[in-house]
C-alpha cells in the first residue's frame, strides 16, 4: 500500500512538472479583473492545443514602477503595460527585448484601448463637468504619481491636451493649469489600484481620474456611491503588451508567451475587454459593448504629443514639465 | 476595494476546497487502487479548473524592507524621502597557509545611516557611519557624507565624502551587491579610499563620463584626526587628486543584457601626510563587464605607478564569473586574480586575512588567487549567505611569501 502511494506521489510530481506550464505576466495595476479572466481563457485554449496546464503569475503595480522591476530583474515573461514609454525602456535599458518590439503584434501591439474618464461622488456634489473644473478652490482631485503611474501620465496628458485647446497653445498658461490642478492633490499613489483605493475606500477626495475600465469597476463594487462623468476631451491610451524575448528564452517559455499575447486578438479575448470596460479593437466585440464606451473626443498620444519617446522627455523625464510645475507649487 | 482575487480563493475556486470534495467521491465511489492512480493527476485538473492565476504581492520580506523607508511623499515641495540604511557582514575566516594559521569571527562591516531626497529629487543627501569589529567604537567615522545635485537627468555633480571615481566594479560597485567577500588584492593594495571632494558625472546616450577633485588627507576611521567635527573630512592641507573617466555602453551592439567597457585615471599630487590616495602618483583602471542570461563576466585591470620605496610600480587584473544554478537563488562564483610588481616587494596580500600569517609581511613580486564560493540569496543582494575560498600565493626573489588556502563563511545583511 506504501508502495502504491509513493507512486501515485511521484507521478503526481512527474506530471505536474511534464505537463505544466508557467508563466509571468508583469502588468500594470488596473488589468488584475481583465487578466484574471483571461488567464482562464487562454489556459483552456492551451490545454487543447497543448495538453498542458497553465499557470499565469500576475505582479500588478504603477506601469512605471512595473517597469523599473523587470528592468532591475524582475523575471517577466510578458509585460502588459500602460504605455509604450514603459516598454520601451526595458529594450533600452535592459536590452531584453527588441527596439522594434510594438511592430510584433497588431496594432502597435496594443489589443485593447481605454481612456480616461471623471468619477465623482454620488450627486456629483462638487458640479464637476470638465477639466476646468479640476482647478477650483476646495475641489480635491485624485490622481496617481505620474512619475511611477502610467495612468497618471496619460491623466496628465489628457488635462494638457484640455488647456492647450482652452488657452489657444500658450504653454505658460498650460502650465498654470495643470499646476493649479496638481496643487489640489492631496494624496499621490504610485499606482492607479493606491488612487481607487485611496478615493473609493478612503473616501478620500472629490473627483478621480481614472482608468474608463476602473470607473467602472468602481460603480460595480460600490454601487450607488460614484458616478461617471465624461470630459469634453480625454485621450486614446493605448496599453501595449510584449514578449519579453530573453526573458522567455531563458525560461523556454517564448512559444507560450507569444501564444499568449496573440491570444488577446482572439474574438474571444476581445469579448472578454469589452466585459472588463476596455475598449476591443475588433469591431464586433466592440459593437457588442458599444453602450459601456460613450463617445469621446480623444486627442492621440502621436498626433498632439508627437510620440511616447517625446512626450516622456518633455514632461516626465527629471526636469520635464512636470517636475517644473511641482517646483513652482 | 475588495479584489475579486479574495472571493475567488476562499469561496468559489479554492482548489484544495475543490481537491477534497473529489478526494471525497473517490473513497467512496471507486475501487481504492483506482482512486490512488487519479490522485496522482487530480492536483493539475484542480489547477487547471481553479488556480490559473496566481497574484504575485509584495513578500513579507518586502514590507519589512519597507518600514526603512520613514518618510515617503512626492507632493512635499521640499523633502520628498527620507530612508534609513544599514548593513552588516558577518563572517568567519580561516587562513591555512604554509606561514601559519588564524581563524576569526568578524564583525566585518557594520553601518548605518540615512538618505534624504530634496526638491524634485534632484539634491540627494547621504550620510553612512561605520563602527567597527565587535563594536568595539560604535562610531569609528564617516565612511560616506556627500550631497549630490542632479540638475539634468543626464548630470550629476556630488560634494562631500566620496568614493573617488576609479575601478568601476571592485571598487564604485557596492560590497552589498558584490559576490565575493573582498574586493581582489589588486584594488585593495592601491590604497584608494573614500575622499573629501567634489565630482561631476554625465551620459549621453551610450556614452558617459565623470571627473573628481579629491584631498588626500581624509581621514576614514576615529583613529584618522580624532572624534566627530573634528576633522571627519580632513584639513584640506595634504596633497590633492584628480580623475578623469569615460565609458561606453555597447550591449545593444552585441546583443547582451548588460555590456559595457570603462576607462578611468587617477592622478595624485602627493604630500607627506595624505592619509588616502598617497601611494601612487598614478593609477588607471579598465573595466569590462556583461551579461547575459544566467552568466556574468567581469574583467577589471590596474596599473599603478610612482610610488615611493616598496611601492614600484605594479600591474594587476582579476577575471570573475557567475553563474546563476538557481536564479534568484543560488549563484557561483570564480575568481582569478593576478598581480606583478616592477619592484621586489611591490605586491602584497590580503591585510585582513593573508598578510596576518605570512612571512615577509606578505610582500613580494607577484601574487596569484583562485577564488570559488556560492552565494545564496534569502532576500536577493538585500539578505543573503555566503561562502567561498581561496587559494593564493606571493612570490619574491627569495621564495613564498605566502601560499595558503583562506576559507570564509558568512551572512551580508542590507537595507
Amino acid at each position: 500500500m506504501k508502495t502504491i502511494k509513493l507512486l501515485a506521489f511521484l507521478s503526481s510530481l512527474l506530471a505536474s512538472s511534464v505537463f505544466a506550464d508557467e508563466l509571468l505576466n508583469v502588468s500594470y495595476d488596473p488589468t488584475r479583473e481583465f487578466y484574471q479572466e483571461f488567464n482562464s481563457a487562454f489556459a483552456k485554449q492551451w490545454k487543447q492545443q497543448t495538453g498542458k496546464t497553465l499557470t499565469v503569475k500576475q505582479s500588478h503595480g504603477g506601469s512605471g514602477k512595473q517597469a523599473r522591476s523587470v528592468i532591475d530583474g524582475l523575471s517577466a515573461d510578458v509585460v502588459t503595460l500602460a504605455l509604450s514609454g514603459d516598454i520601451d525602456s526595458i529594450a533600452k535599458q535592459a536590452n531584453l527585448l527588441p527596439k522594434n518590439w510594438q511592430a510584433k503584434l497588431p496594432n502597435n501591439s496594443s489589443p485593447y484601448t481605454s481612456t480616461i474618464v471623471f468619477v465623482v461622488r454620488k450627486g456629483n456634489p462638487k458640479g464637476i463637468k470638465d477639466w476646468g473644473d479640476l482647478v477650483k478652490p476646495g475641489v480635491k482631485v485624485i490622481t496617481p504619481n505620474p512619475k511611477t503611474s502610467g495612468g497618471a501620465r496619460w491623466n496628465y496628458l489628457a488635462a494638457w491636451a484640455y488647456a492647450e485647446q482652452k488657452f489657444g497653445g500658450d504653454e505658460a498658461k498650460v502650465k498654470q493649469f495643470i499646476g493649479a490642478l496638481f496643487k489640489n492633490v492631496p494624496v499621490l499613489d504610485t499606482g492607479a489600484r493606491g488612487s481607487t483605493t485611496t478615493f473609493a475606500q478612503r473616501g478620500i477626495g472629490d473627483i478621480f481620474l481614472s482608468w474608463e475600465n476602473e470607473a467602472h469597476l468602481i460603480e460595480k463594487e460600490f454601487p450607488g456611491k460614484t458616478q461617471i462623468i465624461i470630459p469634453s476631451i480625454s485621450i486614446l491610451a493605448e496599453p501595449p503588451v510584449a514578449v519579453v524575448e530573453k526573458n522567455a528564452k531563458k525560461h523556454g517559455t517564448e512559444e507560450l508567451a507569444k501564444a499568449y499575447l496573440t491570444y488577446l486578438y482572439s474574438a474571444e479575448a476581445q469579448d472578454i475587454a469589452g466585459k472588463n470596460f476596455y475598449r476591443p479593437r475588433d469591431a464586433k466585440a466592440l459593437a457588442k459593448w458599444s453602450k459601456n464606451f460613450p463617445a469621446i473626443n480623444l486627442v492621440t498620444i502621436d498626433k498632439n504629443f508627437g510620440g511616447w519617446t517625446k512626450a516622456q522627455k518633455t514632461h516626465f523625464d527629471d526636469g520635464g514639465t512636470f517636475d517644473q510645475i511641482y517646483g513652482n507649487r | 476595494m475588495k479584489t475579486t482575487r479574495t472571493k475567488n480563493q476562499t469561496e468559489n475556486h479554492n482548489p484544495s476546497h475543490k481537491l477534497r470534495k473529489s478526494v471525497l467521491v473517490l473513497n467512496y465511489r471507486l475501487p481504492r487502487a483506482t482512486a490512488l492512480a487519479l490522485l496522482a493527476v487530480l492536483p493539475m485538473i484542480a489547477r487547471a479548473q481553479d488556480n490559473t492565476t496566481e497574484f504575485v504581492e509584495p513578500s513579507s520580506f518586502d514590507k519589512l524592507w519597507s518600514f526603512a523607508t520613514l518618510y515617503k511623499d512626492d507632493l512635499n515641495p521640499i523633502l520628498q524621502e527620507f530612508k534609513l540604511r544599514g548593513r552588516y557582514q558577518g563572517q568567519y575566516w580561516d587562513v591555512d597557509a604554509d606561514e601559519g594559521s588564524l581563524s576569526h569571527w568578524e564583525d566585518r562591516r557594520s553601518r548605518f545611516g540615512f538618505d534624504a531626497k530634496f526638491f524634485e529629487k534632484k539634491l540627494e543627501a547621504r550620510v553612512d557611519f561605520q563602527s567597527n569589529d565587535g563594536f568595539d567604537d560604535i562610531y569609528d567615522g564617516l565612511v560616506d557624507a556627500y550631497l549630490r545635485w542632479k540638475p539634468k537627468s543626464w548630470l550629476s555633480i556630488t560634494a562631500g565624502k566620496t568614493k573617488p571615481l576609479v575601478a568601476q566594479y571592485d571598487w564604485l560597485e557596492s560590497t552589498n551587491t558584490q559576490p565575493t567577500f573582498e574586493r581582489s588584492q589588486i584594488f585593495n593594495q592601491l590604497g584608494v579610499n573614500r575622499a573629501t571632494g567634489l565630482t561631476m558625472e554625465g551620459t549621453t546616450d551610450a556614452w558617459s563620463w565623470r571627473a573628481g577633485i579629491y584631498s588626500n588627507d581624509t581621514p576614514n576611521n576615529t583613529g584618522g584626526t580624532g572624534s566627530f567635527g573634528d576633522g571627519e573630512f580632513g584639513d584640506f592641507d595634504g596633497g590633492t587628486s584628480y580623475s578623469l573617466g569615460a565609458g561606453y555602453d555597447f550591449k545593444h551592439l552585441i546583443n547582451l543584457e548588460k555590456a559595457d567597457f570603462r576607462l578611468d585615471w587617477l592622478h595624485s599630487e602627493r604630500e607627506a601626510g595624505d592619509l588616502v590616495l598617497g601611494k601612487y602618483d598614478d593609477i588607471v583602471t579598465a573595466t569590462f563587464s556583461a551579461k547575459e542570461g544566467y552568466a556574468g563576466i567581469v574583467l577589471e585591470a590596474f596599473s599603478a605607478s610612482g610610488g615611493d620605496g616598496n611601492n614600484s610600480d605594479v600591474f594587476g587584473f582579476y577575471i570573475q564569473p557567475t553563474y546563476d544554478i538557481i536564479p534568484k537563488k543560488l549563484q557561483l562564483v570564480g575568481r582569478y586574480s593576478y598581480a606583478n610588481s616592477k619592484g621586489p616587494l611591490g605586491v602584497q596580500g590580503q591585510s585582513r586575512y593573508e598578510r596576518k600569517v605570512a612571512t615577509n609581511k606578505g610582500l613580494g613580486d607577484s601574487y596569484h588567487a583562485i577564488y570559488g564560493g556560492a552565494q545564496y540569496f534569502i532576500y536577493g543582494d538585500k539578505l543573503k549567505l555566503m561562502a567561498g575560498a581561496e587559494w593564493a600565493w606571493i612570490d619574491n626573489e627569495k621564495g613564498d611569501s605566502y601560499d595558503g588556502y583562506t576559507l570564509l563563511t558568512g551572512v551580508r545583511f542590507s537595507f
